[in-house]
């Protein structure tokens, strides 16, 4: 098998999955139990969550909150505001549903959802966000790298000018695509939450994770037995949360590593690409973009055809981000990254893992050139 | 809820000394619905030319609907059920005003005798029945309206029993399932071939669908539109089989061989014959597809006149002469033009040549088809299919 659809999930790191099995097996007591046994399965939840926080680089005081996934914890983050009538939210429309919908429910009591569209290739348009600042907007929802395209936002360096034009406008990334990947240093304080998942990192499905500024308040989306300060109610999954920080840490040491190895394998897979698949297009390829995820488009042939052929060689792509992949015809989110609509059905995203080896890609390129010419002729 | 049902079979009076043969078959389908539908056993009697159902449980509005499937019925009246005595007629019939929680104003009572023994004849009972009721719902201002009444009292005297009704539900007619012979039956995905399906279903064939799945062309969302197809197809039948053909890799080999402008009219071509080896293997009498007259290229007269001269068992086409709109129109009166309207990738428009043949060079054509043979091939399709069974619930047994 050939995976290149790390961005959607990637395997469970050997070591993670170790600190699974053993806590699937040993730490089967309730972490908010009053007994010694649960309260020292509760010790060490408390110890990851620190070295969490550690990895973010952020000062005591702040909080880390386990959620079931990055989609609640972006749901936490956003819903948890409690914004009122007249308030004003800007948000990329190009990003993760699980940052678009929450947003876009908000209009149902009178927030105002205003997108700031790309321009073309994906770039974000730092001045449209700059001008559409005024005192109603109280939410500023960004994506460090989007999910779709790999373009790498510069975060840090918008939220610092949106706080220093308004401190009072709650910043909310997403990090899911970027942490363990690249880096994040929230030690400035201009992020206000930040979420990331487990299952895109090494580790388990079923974790993820928001960072809460201190003095933060957000209403809980659940109500329950008050884990978790009250902020998300349920029993806390102790093992995941083990897998997802042992899969976090190995991510963490290797960063540096990974990046430069990434960014040689990514322009290598470009260069091939280049040369054996006539008329390729890179969209992207302008932008500031991680280094773990390319996008290709292929003219001519549907990206869902192209996909399922390479399936067939035991070979896995994406044509559009999983959770939208049965939209048909137009895709918005392709639209707001500034890809000409006559293309939206022949994107690929080709994204790879620290453990994607050269050889793996020579291959996938030889058989997507090999397909790609079957099909040209076929569909002349 | 109604415990009685009054079952009028459709076309039966055309059948001569075959009638008994029809009965047989409409009254096996109408066990077989009661059986899926109803807990316990439903007693199931000619009377008069018509079939009556009686349950104690009574019969809900699932039985209800899948009664309302089944072809050969005419229409079918709840009623209720008394003995042959003119005086429980009234009673009756005020019991049965009795549930309506708004009454109509205008209304008629027609009464039907086929038992010449009853002291009363039809008008006088009408006229009986009518007068009180009038004269007991006075005053809600309700009346007589002879010719278009809102509510119409029907009461029919037989010999055993006499049955009151108000309400009749209007079945999809024609012949018993499976008295017209076994189809194979050509499912795409769009709005005609289910369509075809439905009108022959209700001329009493039996039927089992053929799907040409192109995969890796298009993909799982396809098939799983076509499942839905016929697992709504299926509820007009009484058990069907759905088979999806693995297509994908010999329509590539095809294109490889063939002119690009000729690409839709040989997959339709070796469908057919796929179809054709199908209806061979399962005792099939006859195809059957959603073709309606130029309706796109490959439906031309000179098409598929090219098409059936090749073939040895016959095709039937049902929508031949029928416009768009009529199909649309009976599609979504049998509810698959909701699943018809989803969105789906088509093999054939994929492949689609940019200017398609509609008036082939029959030489060519025949010479292909004579120096090419895909017989092999096509069994091995066949054999590589997915075979799904379908009761007449619509499930997938």
């Amino acid at each position: 098998m050939i995976y290149l659809d790390h961005a959607a999930s990637t395997p469970v790191k050997r070591k993670a999955l170790e600190v699974l099995n053993i806590s699937m097996k040993e730490d089967f007591a309730n972490p908010s139990a009053s007994h010694k046994f649960g309260k020292s399965i509760m010790k060490r939840v408390n110890e990851c969550r620190s070295g969490f926080l550690k990895m973010l680089n952020v000062s005591k005081g702040d909080n880390l909150v386990f959620t079931s996934s990055a989609t609640e914890a972006n749901n936490l983050a956003i819903n948890g505001l409690d914004l009122k009538e007249g308030d004003a939210v800007l948000f990329t429309p190009s990003d993760h549903p699980s940052l678009v919908e929450p947003v876009r429910g908000f209009e149902k009591i009178g927030v105002r959802a205003r997108d700031f569209a790309c321009r073309k290739n994906g770039e974000l348009d730092f001045n449209a966000i700059y001008e559409a600042l005024d005192e109603n907007v109280k939410l500023v929802v960004l994506a460090h790298v989007n999910n779709q395209s790999g373009v790498i936002f510069q975060v840090m360096e918008i939220s610092e000018k949106i706080k220093k034009k308004n401190p009072g406008i709650h910043i909310h990334v997403d990090a899911v695509q970027s942490f363990t990947k690249m880096d994040i240093d929230l030690k400035k304080g201009v992020i206000d939450t930040l979420s990331f998942s487990s299952h895109k990192l090494g580790g388990p499905k079923g974790i993820a994770a928001l960072y809460v500024k201190k003095g933060t308040h957000l209403v809980p989306v659940f109500s329950g037995g008050g884990q978790e300060g009250g902020l998300r109610p349920s029993t806390l999954a102790a093992p995941l949360i083990f897998s997802f920080y042992e899969a976090s840490c190995e991510g963490i040491s290797k960063l540096s590593r990974n990046l430069e190895k990434m960014e040689e394998l990514k322009e290598r897979t470009k260069c091939l690409l280049h040369e054996k698949i006539a008329g390729i297009i890179f969209p992207f390829e302008k932008m500031p973009t991680s280094p773990y995820i390319l996008n290709v488009i292929i003219p001519g042939i549907s990206s869902d055809i192209l996909l399922r052929h390479l399936e067939q060689k035991d070979i896995y792509v994406s044509s559009t981000s999983a959770c939208s992949s049965r939209v048909k015809g137009e895709n918005a989110v392709f639209t707001a990254l500034g890809i000409e609509q006559k293309y939206h059905k022949n994107v690929l995203r080709i994204s790879f893992s620290p453990d994607t080896f050269f050889e793996e890609i020579a291959e996938f390129v030889r058989e997507l050139s090999s397909i790609h010419n079957d099909l040209s002729r076929l569909m002349k | 809820m109604y415990h009685v049902l009054v079952i009028s079979v459709d076309e039966l009076w055309l059948k001569g000394k075959n009638r008994p043969l029809y009965y047989k078959a409409m009254k096996q389908h109408l066990r077989d619905v009661f059986e899926a539908y109803q807990s316990e056993k439903v007693n199931l009697q000619n009377e008069d030319q018509r079939l009556v159902a009686r349950s104690v449980e009574g019969f809900p509005p699932e039985t209800m609907d899948a009664l309302l499937k089944v072809p050969g019925i005419n229409c079918i009246s709840p009623a209720r059920s008394i003995k042959v005595d003119m005086d429980l007629i009234v009673p009756e019939v005020l019991k049965e005003l009795e549930d309506f929680e708004n009454l109509p104003s205008t209304f008629k009572v027609y009464t039907k005798r086929t038992n010449k023994q009853f002291p009363k004849n039809s008008m006088e009972v009408s006229r009986e029945v009518g007068h009180l009721v009038l004269e007991k719902y006075q005053s809600t201002g309700l009346r007589v309206d002879v010719h278009n009444p809102e509510l119409l009292i029907q009461i029919k005297i037989g010999n055993g029993h006499i049955y009151i009704s108000t309400k009749t539900y209007p079945g999809i007619g024609g012949q018993p399932f499976g008295t017209s012979g076994h189809l194979v039956t050509l499912l795409s995905g769009g709005f005609d071939s289910p369509v075809a399906s439905f009108l022959m279903g209700k001329r009493g064939c039996r039927q089992s669908y053929i799907f040409f799945y192109a995969y890796p062309f298009v993909g799982e969302e396809v098939k799983e539109k076509i499942v839905e197809l016929a697992r709504t197809l299926g509820q007009y039948q009484n058990g069907s089989k759905l088979y999806i053909i693995p297509f994908g890799d010999f329509q590539k080999v095809l294109s490889d061989k063939i002119r690009p402008e000729y690409k839709t009219l040989f997959f339709r071509k070796y469908m057919l014959e796929t179809a054709e080896i199908l209806a061979g293997r399962i005792g099939g009498d006859a195809l059957l597809t959603g073709d309606a007259l130029s309706q796109v290229s490959s439906q031309t007269i000179g098409n598929i006149t090219l098409l059936d001269a090749m073939m040895d068992i016959s095709v039937l086409r049902p929508l031949i002469g029928f416009n768009k709109r009529e199909i649309l129109d009976i599609s979504k009166k049998i509810k698959t033009h909701d699943i018809s309207v989803l969105p789906h990738d088509d093999a054939c428009s994929l492949f689609a040549p940019k200017h398609p043949i509609i008036k082939p060079d029959r030489g060519y054509f025949k010479k292909f088809s004579r120096e090419n043979d895909f017989n092999e091939l096509l069994n091995q399709c066949i054999d590589d299919a997915e075979i799904l069974e379908i009761d007449l619930k619509g499930e997938i047994v």
